[in-house]
């Protein structure tokens, strides 16, 4: 049985069009799983329902092998258990660090899920030594640099040993180093069997962030599911679903346009 | 006849006028970005190594605020004089810069002189006339109006009266990380949900300075001319729209942030840690400089 499996899933937010579109796949533990598609496709959106924050209109969604629905979130044994297996990067950093320092950010989660005090302490040190940032322990959250504030909320999630991790575009805005710094976290976090499900867009990062992508239409409809490489290689799709873009320019009287992918540098022959 | 909206039918603005509606944006914006340097520079004085640093922020809550309350009941001027200077004394201890307290100090004086002058005048509080203001027409009661030496005392109270609280409010503020002084309001009682509305709301305030600072920057990168007072206008209340639709937007994140790590209604916070000797210290130490000042008072 998958870890998480998605139904037919569609969903509309209230007043809204619809956001996403009969859905369906399954991720096993382990995998590294990027959600492919343009500004607007669902791809956040999809986060958010996995995360339990919103419910489908249709289909369903289980995970850790529970249907979430509000029912289910609120019954005691549950509800928590999903907290604490299930984290979410958001991709406002300043959405998620809501706390007055880093280390009561990093508290609230062990705190809801009404850990002792000495355990709760002991595991803040523990995950700002992991993330190298222990030295922000007791800064206010609005003193940070983009890079440290991602760390943080990264940390805010990790506290808790959750075993899979949604992120939603979490190298947007990052400056190169703190990107990868990130991915090199992002990396240990795999090794050591966690499950990560990646929203993005960024297809220059995705072979360092997924295995497997799924790609999303602008009409909300998932257009394929597949290796990332693969996935990377099929041109004409990533031209459909808007994730490339066709490149026009001018060798000397010749015009020619091609797909234009910022991957890695590439190389293409001209015949003139 | 109703005025154009087209900028182009606009009569030309003068060039005071553009200036001081310019001034008074950019003065607004400058006076929040100030703020938010303000709350930075509060918490690395409140990190200082400093003697009021070192007590724990429940102590100094109950202990000063204490302080402050009986200041207010004290009536003797001698009393107040070494209350402020034991202040004074307390601010160097704690290494606070004295221009943290200029401000304070040269608006106390000014603000609280404009609210007590009528008490100092015959006409409120009678007594030996020191200096004549005012001579009224002949039959008219008081014939004068002069500057009393108990009006003068009064008000001299009140002014230091107020330096003294201020002053130790500003103690209370300077020494003590914002977070840890909301947490402090617990010993007072004050509940779990308020304690953490308010560091939320000195939390998100910076946010929000920042966006308003990028409306108003982007506003200024894009204009040409300055418009006049009615589009102006027109621009100010948009700009506050759109602010207000990020507050939405971010407050709507937030709560899906603290409902994803498991929040269901309960604020929990970390405890601070035991009372130590010193903050006993300091809560005796108040409580034999209350009993002082309430006696001699």
């Amino acid at each position: 049985m998958s870890l998480i499996e998605l139904t037919a899933v569609t969903f509309a937010y209230p007043g809204h069009d619809v956001s996403v579109r009969d859905v369906s796949f399954a991720v096993d533990a382990g995998e590294r799983l990027a959600l492919l598609g343009a500004n607007g496709s669902g791809k956040s959106t999809l986060l958010h329902l996995i995360d339990g924050l919103y419910f489908p209109q249709q289909g369903s969604i289980s995970v850790l092998g529970e249907t979430l629905t509000e029912e289910s979130l609120e019954r005691t044994a549950f509800g928590p258990q999903f907290r604490k297996e299930v984290g979410f990067l958001f991709q406002n950093s300043d959405a998620q660090l809501f706390c007055g320092t880093v280390a009561d950010e990093l508290a609230f989660a062990p705190l809801q899920l009404r850990w002792p005090k000495a355990e709760i302490l002991r595991r803040i040190d523990e995950t700002l030594s992991l993330l190298e940032i222990a030295h922000l322990r007791d800064r206010a959250p609005y003193n940070l640099s983009g890079g440290e504030k991602k760390r943080v909320a990264l940390a805010s999630l990790l506290i808790v040993n959750p075993s899979v991790l949604l992120l939603d575009e979490p190298t947007a805005g990052l400056d190169p180093r703190s990107q990868s710094m990130l991915l090199e976290i992002l990396d240990k976090l795999c090794a050591s069997g966690i499950t990560l499900i990646t929203a993005t867009h960024d297809l220059t990062l995705l072979p360092h962030l997924a295995d497997r992508a799924l790609v999303m239409r602008e009409d909300h409809t998932l257009a394929a599911d597949g290796a990332t490489e693969s996935i990377l290689e099929n041109t004409d799709l990533l031209l459909d679903v808007n994730l490339v873009h066709a490149h026009t320019h001018r060798h000397g009287d010749i015009v020619h346009s091609h797909p234009h992918i910022h991957v890695v540098a590439h190389t293409h022959p001209h015949d003139h | 006849m109703r005025r154009s909206d087209n900028p182009a039918d606009a009569p030309p603005p003068s060039v005071a006028g553009m200036r001081a509606r310019r001034n008074v944006v950019r003065h607004a914006v400058g006076s929040f970005a100030r703020l938010v340097e303000e709350l930075a520079a509060n918490n690395d004085i409140a990190s200082a190594p400093g003697l009021l640093q070192q007590v724990d922020p429940r102590a100094k809550v109950v202990g000063l605020i204490g302080l402050i309350v009986v200041v207010t009941l004290l009536h003797n001027i001698a009393t107040l004089a070494i209350a402020y200077t034991a202040c004074i004394a307390l601010a160097a201890a704690s290494r606070i810069p004295a221009r943290r307290f200029a401000r304070a100090w040269l608006a106390i004086p000014l603000f609280s002189a404009a609210v007590v002058l009528p008490a100092a005048l015959n006409i409120v509080t009678p007594g030996h006339p020191l200096l004549t203001l005012w001579r009224f027409e002949a039959g008219h009661v008081p014939a004068t109006l002069d500057v009393t030496d108990n009006g003068l005392y009064v008000a001299a109270r009140f002014i230091l009266r107020t330096a003294v609280c201020v002053t130790l409010a500003l103690l209370l503020t300077a020494t003590t990380h914002s977070n840890r002084l909301f947490r402090g309001l617990r010993a007072l009682g004050v509940p779990m949900l308020f304690v953490t509305l308010l560091s939320m709301m000195e939390r998100y305030l910076v946010v929000f300075v920042r966006a308003a600072e990028e409306i108003h920057l982007a506003k200024i990168s894009r204009s040409i001319t300055v418009g006049n007072t009615r589009q102006e206008q027109a621009w100010v209340a948009s700009g506050m729209g759109a602010l207000f639709r990020r507050t939405q937007s971010l407050g709507n994140d937030v709560h899906l942030a603290m409902v994803s790590r498991g929040y269901t209604g309960e604020v929990y916070l970390l405890d601070e840690p035991q009372w130590r000797v010193t903050d006993w210290a300091f809560l005796l130490v108040i409580a034999g400089t209350v009993i002082v000042l309430v006696v001699i008072g």
